[in-house]
């Protein structure tokens, strides 16, 4: 069952085409996953995350400058060489200069019938905030309403919530389950099902998340290791983790935009339903440029969960060139070594190669027994 | 292959050149003094300086222009940016913050120990300002906050109401948070002079760029980044406008005198981007070809006051905005001042979070200022200029613009490749029909 998930992942435009033959409706691409899926899905329409190729290109050079992450550039590039044909539109929810230029790019150079871009505020524990993005949402409700001739009604608008909201309890419950030690289920495995779940429709990923949460429950343990977690920027290339496991850890929890931080919160139901979305944007766990006041929370929610998943130490993973994690990752770094968490860098390229990241990684880990004698 | 150095036109010095390093030594002078003087000291980005400016006897110390005064100290500079990578951050990072970092770390700075500030302000116009400044106020243990300005796509329609609203919500907070934070009185008239004062430079900074669409132009690149000086970073006191009211005059004068900046003007370029401080000579290069740099995006905006807009053709087009009492009045309550300072800060720094605006920028420069050819930096130190940097290229060479593109980091001179910097720009002067002329 589990493998499904990479299969779809590996196949992800076959799936959306399938998808958009099947059911007769459009697809959207976003960028970023502080897009707000939900008011997406109420319109009918699929959200699918354009996520990396891992694939060398030299298209996009022309458009972004090479030291922009190496993420955004890959995007761009599936972009211009018409992997993405299908998509009927492009959104984006606001989190870095890098990707707001992929999304630029995008609705510059390649043909698409819709755009639409929304800022997500920055200061997201400000008092107006919540204000704020529930206006930026009643605007773009507004503007796909207008851009695909629907109307996007209350009773679709609880449907999406509760249809995402499951997900998000689904990929929580199995989660959970990763608190056992040794866990039942391993770090790539958990990533491949959150991968999925961003370029599938939901309501099916809830199916096969059902399933798999079955399957797992009734799996015996994986073979004890050194309990990581992977804390950082872009990374859904799931094969990190995978490699990172072969050597004999567990990932048992992560901080990712294509892990928890994903799926981490739910929709609070509230009469406002746009006013009760934009609170579950500001809420979720953030990314470094959600969290830029004087105190910063990130940092208490990456300890609980290091601490509730008794994580022995940390892969700080980060794209190349990727600012607003190259800010943040010292500051990890030190606070986690201050509560006794080891840490090691990795710097993720497009491809990354897989000799020098087993060494590392061996070392890290060596490190991490001697710690322990 | 060399050509006779023909004198086109008359030239001569700026009167108001030593002026402009004038008022900028006096402005650090009050920094590194500011507790001697009586100064309340606030820092941040410098576009923020204008946040604390209700405060009697405020001075605020901005982290880019101090990044790019330090980055001229070669020695200095290298263990400032060392101090900071010794604390795990990226070489990558703006190149600014990393010298003001290892500035703070160190405890120096050219003219003596590093100027510890009461408290940070922000507004976020790039996605590297909060971030910077969260990092400063923990480096140097003093308070901090932050504001944010709304981001939008695309730039070239107005924010509506609730962006606006928005900001001008925080900053309203953010005057708060000062008086709490200081324990001092906010005065709002002093705050409504000093933000019709600073729009009133930009206006006035956005003519005199202006007046360099004249042929010959009046002033070189070169010279213009001292003269902006002031406007995007000096003190926002009566001297400084005193500053560009006669600047503007002499400009005008030499425009009507037919004052070149460069006696053998025959190419004119514009450069996009902040040029690398440490190797001005760059612009100085071009000019022995009788080619000269007549400004850009990041010169104009960044201390002047643009609107820019699509003309009949359906071309990108710019012109100077009406200073702001002009437009909305007198602001007589806090509300109304917060709110005016909201819709300045859409205005301006746009082209700072923009591609589309960027590249828009560039092809109005382009036309209004009659260029030849365009030279773009591509910027190591500096991710909010780096945004729309390949696609305002892409979008001048639609136009048809010759194009040179250059990667350089603009305060960390360990990246720059003056060899390779130097064979680009001649192979682009010769591109251009140009010559080397005789000296």
């Amino acid at each position: 069952m589990l493998e499904k998930f990479q299969e779809i992942s590996d196949n992800r435009h076959q799936y959306a085409q399938d998808w958009k033959a099947r059911t007769g409706k459009k697809v959207f691409g976003y960028m970023c996953t502080y897009a707000p899926e939900e008011l997406i899905y109420a319109a009918g329409v699929l959200p699918v995350r354009v996520l990396g190729s891992h694939e060398p290109q030299d298209v996009s050079e022309r458009h972004i400058y090479a030291m922009y992450c190496p993420f955004c550039r890959d995007v761009l590039a599936q972009g211009l060489q018409g992997r993405y044909k299908y998509l009927d539109g492009m959104v984006m929810g606001h989190s870095c200069m890098h990707i707001k230029q992929a999304f630029d790019s995008w609705v510059t150079h390649v043909p698409i019938d819709y755009s639409y871009y929304m800022f997500i505020p920055q200061i997201v524990t400000h008092p107006k905030a919540k204000e704020y993005l529930t206006h930026e949402m009643t605007k773009f409700k507004e503007n796909l309403e207008k851009g695909l001739g629907v109307k996007i009604t209350a009773k679709a608008l609880d449907n999406a919530i509760d249809v995402y909201n499951t997900n998000r309890r689904l990929l929580r419950e199995i989660y959970e389950l990763r608190k056992q030690d040794p866990p039942p289920v391993s770090g790539s495995e958990c990533q491949d099902m959150v991968v999925a779940g961003q370029l599938m429709d939901k309501a099916e990923h809830n199916k096969m998340l059902a399933e798999a949460l079955k399957e797992i429950k009734s799996r015996a343990p994986r073979k004890p290791g050194k309990r990581l977690m992977l804390i950082g920027g872009e990374c859904d290339d799931t094969g990190v983790a995978e490699q990172v496991e072969k050597l004999g850890a567990n990932i048992v929890a992560d901080d990712l935009c294509a892990g928890s931080r994903y799926f981490w919160n739910e929709v609070v139901p509230e009469k406002d339903r746009l006013a009760a979305i934009a609170a579950r944007y500001l809420d979720r766990p953030a990314c470094p440029l959600k969290d830029v006041t004087s105190h910063r929370y990130r940092l208490d929610h990456i300890l609980k969960m290091a601490q509730d998943f008794k994580v022995e130490g940390a892969l700080l993973v980060m794209q190349k060139f990727c600012d607003p994690h190259e800010f943040d990752i010292p500051v990890i770094s030190k606070f986690l070594k201050e509560h006794n968490i080891p840490s090691y860098f990795i710097e993720l390229d497009v491809t990354f190669p897989e000799g020098p990241l087993r060494t590392r990684t061996e070392a890290f880990l060596e490190m991490l027994e001697l710690e322990t004698v | 292959m060399v050509q006779e150095a023909k004198k086109l036109y008359k030239t001569k010095p700026l009167d108001c050149w030593g002026w402009a390093k004038e008022l900028r030594s006096k402005h650090y002078e009050r920094i590194m003094h500011a507790k001697e003087l009586g100064l309340v000291l606030s820092s941040g980005s410098a576009h923020s300086r204008v946040l604390g400016a209700g405060l009697e006897n405020h001075i605020h110390f901005g982290g880019e222009p101090y990044g790019a005064t330090l980055a001229q100290f070669p020695e200095l500079a290298t263990e400032c940016v060392e101090a900071t990578e010794a604390r795990g951050y990226a070489r990558d990072l703006c190149a600014y913050m990393r010298l003001y970092w290892g500035s703070a770390t160190i405890n120096k700075t050219p003219w003596g120990p590093f100027p510890k500030p009461e408290f940070v302000i922000q507004s976020q116009i790039c996605d590297s300002h909060s971030k910077w400044h969260q990092n400063s106020s923990e480096l140097m243990g003093v308070p901090f906050y932050t504001t944010e300005i709304p981001q939008f796509y695309p730039a070239m329609r107005p924010p509506d109401k609730y962006q606006v609203d928005y900001a001008a919500a925080q900053f309203a907070d953010m005057v708060d948070w000062i008086e709490k934070t200081t324990k001092r009185k906010w005065n709002d008239q002093l705050f409504a002079d000093a933000l019709l004062r600073l729009n009133r430079i930009h206006v006035l900074w956005a003519r005199i760029c202006e007046l360099n669409q004249a042929v010959p132009a009046p002033l070189d690149i070169k010279s213009m980044f001292a003269l902006y000086w002031p406007s995007t970073s000096g003190d926002i006191n009566e001297e400084t406008e005193r500053f560009y009211v006669t600047l503007l005059d002499e400009v005008r004068d030499r425009v009507k005198s037919g004052i070149a900046a460069l006696a053998t003007e025959r190419s004119r370029v514009l450069h996009e981007n902040q040029p690398p401080w440490y190797a001005l000579w760059f612009f100085r290069e071009m000019e022995k070809y009788g080619c000269i740099c007549i400004g850009g995006g990041y010169l104009f905006f960044l201390g002047g006051s643009w609107e820019l807009y699509t003309d009949e053709q359906g071309k990108p087009a710019m012109r100077i905005e009406k200073t702001i009492e002009e437009r909305l009045g007198r602001p007589n309550t806090r509300e109304e001042c917060m709110h005016m300072l909201s819709v300045l800060h859409f205005g301006r720094y746009r082209m700072i979070t923009s591609s589309d605006a960027k590249r828009a920028a560039a092809v109005a420069i382009a036309r209004g200022w009659k260029v030849n050819g365009a030279i773009l930096m591509n910027n190591r130190g500096c991710e909010g200029l780096s945004l729309g940097i390949a696609e305002a290229r892409v979008g001048l060479i639609n136009e048809g613009i010759p194009t040179m593109a250059y990667e350089a980091n603009m305060a960390d001179r360990r990246e720059w490749d003056e060899a390779q910097v130097r064979d680009r720009l001649e192979a682009f002067m010769e591109s251009l029909g140009l010559k080397k002329l005789e000296p």
